[in-house]
């Protein structure tokens, strides 16, 4: 199955767990079953219309989903989403 | 190292500017460090540069005056940086560096160096993990990354452990180091510390840039620059 990569800041949704194993064919698909497994992560990740939110990025592996096709990238069962947000600390 | 020394701006001298002002310092730049804040003691189980003694001294002065003490070239300007005031501080730098703890302040710097078609490297740290960002002309840029501030939490707001921006800060001073002698391996790179698992092997991830991104629009053509490759919808 694919996984999702969680960031620290969406963990407590997830209980802490740090990769969640998604059963989905595409972006799109995962992040709708972490929301079923999860219920609320979603609106963190996604904005009312669907799209990814300005200040998070999503990635297969190490390609970003910008360069190929979106939330509708196509998963294999290996692949590794990651969830990346902008972090505004460093002091 | 031989001929002029490369220049660096390092915004924010707490937590992640400490490492990397050192190191810098060390490694021969001429660093102008800006930073308006003051010392505080619960700063210091973080921001090891400082001691007890500097409580209530500003963070530029005391961080500049370490990297002298250590035989750098340093000078502090205590100051919050903002980009009208880089004739002050930046506008002779080769090489920026964010060291900040707030997201705005990270959008102005990668939006001025890339309006100025200077290197850069954007660093964060938060609780337990963190982002290093290289940048330079030519390369998808922050903005293209993350396309505006996010309402996130700061250190002082939710915490960072000590040793993790020692890590993040040390593998940014790296990231600059290579930047500023031209080696471009991690720009348009992002390096992604989840937690401390990851400390010791981030993830390392590529970003397009954005089509209309703002910044990237206004940029200088350099020489040396990677094709900027376009992303379709992002």
């Amino acid at each position: 199955m694919p996984s999702i990569r969680v960031p620290s800041a969406l963990r407590t949704f997830t209980g802490g767990n740090a990769d969640v194993e998604v059963t989905a064919t595409t972006v799109r698909d995962a992040i709708a079953d972490l929301e079923r497994r999860h219920p609320g992560i979603a609106a963190r990740i996604l904005d009312g219309g669907g799209a990814v939110k300005p200040f998070i990025r999503i990635f297969v592996g190490a390609d970003d989903i910008g360069g190929l096709a979106g939330l509708d990238t196509q998963l294999t069962e290996r692949d590794e989403v990651s969830i990346v947000p902008a972090i505004a600390g460093g002091t | 190292m031989t001929g002029t020394p490369t220049r660096a701006t390092i915004v924010g001298a707490g937590g992640l500017g400490g490492p990397i002002a050192m190191s810098l310092g060390a490694a021969g730049l001429e660093l102008t460090i800006v930073d308006h804040d003051v010392v505080e003691l619960s700063n210091l189980h973080r921001q090891i540069q400082f001691t007890a003694d500097h409580v209530g001294r500003p963070k530029a002065i005391v961080l500049a005056d370490a990297v002298t003490a250590r035989g750098g070239q340093a000078r502090g300007v205590a100051v919050r940086w903002r980009p009208e005031d880089t004739d002050e501080h930046t506008q002779d730098a080769d090489l920026v560096i964010d060291a900040s703890d707030d997201p705005a302040t990270k959008f102005a710097v990668s939006d001025w160096a890339v309006a100025n078609g200077r290197r850069y490297v954007i660093a964060s740290a938060l609780r337990y993990g963190g982002n290093v960002m290289g940048g330079a002309p030519g390369y998808a840029c922050y903005r293209c990354l993350f396309e505006e501030p996010a309402e996130a939490p700061t250190c002082a707001q939710a915490g960072v452990l000590g040793p993790v921006v020692g890590a993040i800060g040390g593998v940014a001073a790296a990231i600059a180091l290579g930047l500023a002698y031209d080696d471009r391996t991690y720009a348009g790179a992002l390096l992604v510390f989840d937690d401390l698992r990851t400390l010791v092997e981030p993830r390392i991830v590529r970003f397009a840039a954005r089509r209309g991104c703002p910044a990237c629009a206004t940029a200088p053509i350099s020489p040396f620059a990677a094709p900027i490759r376009l992303a379709e919808g992002s």
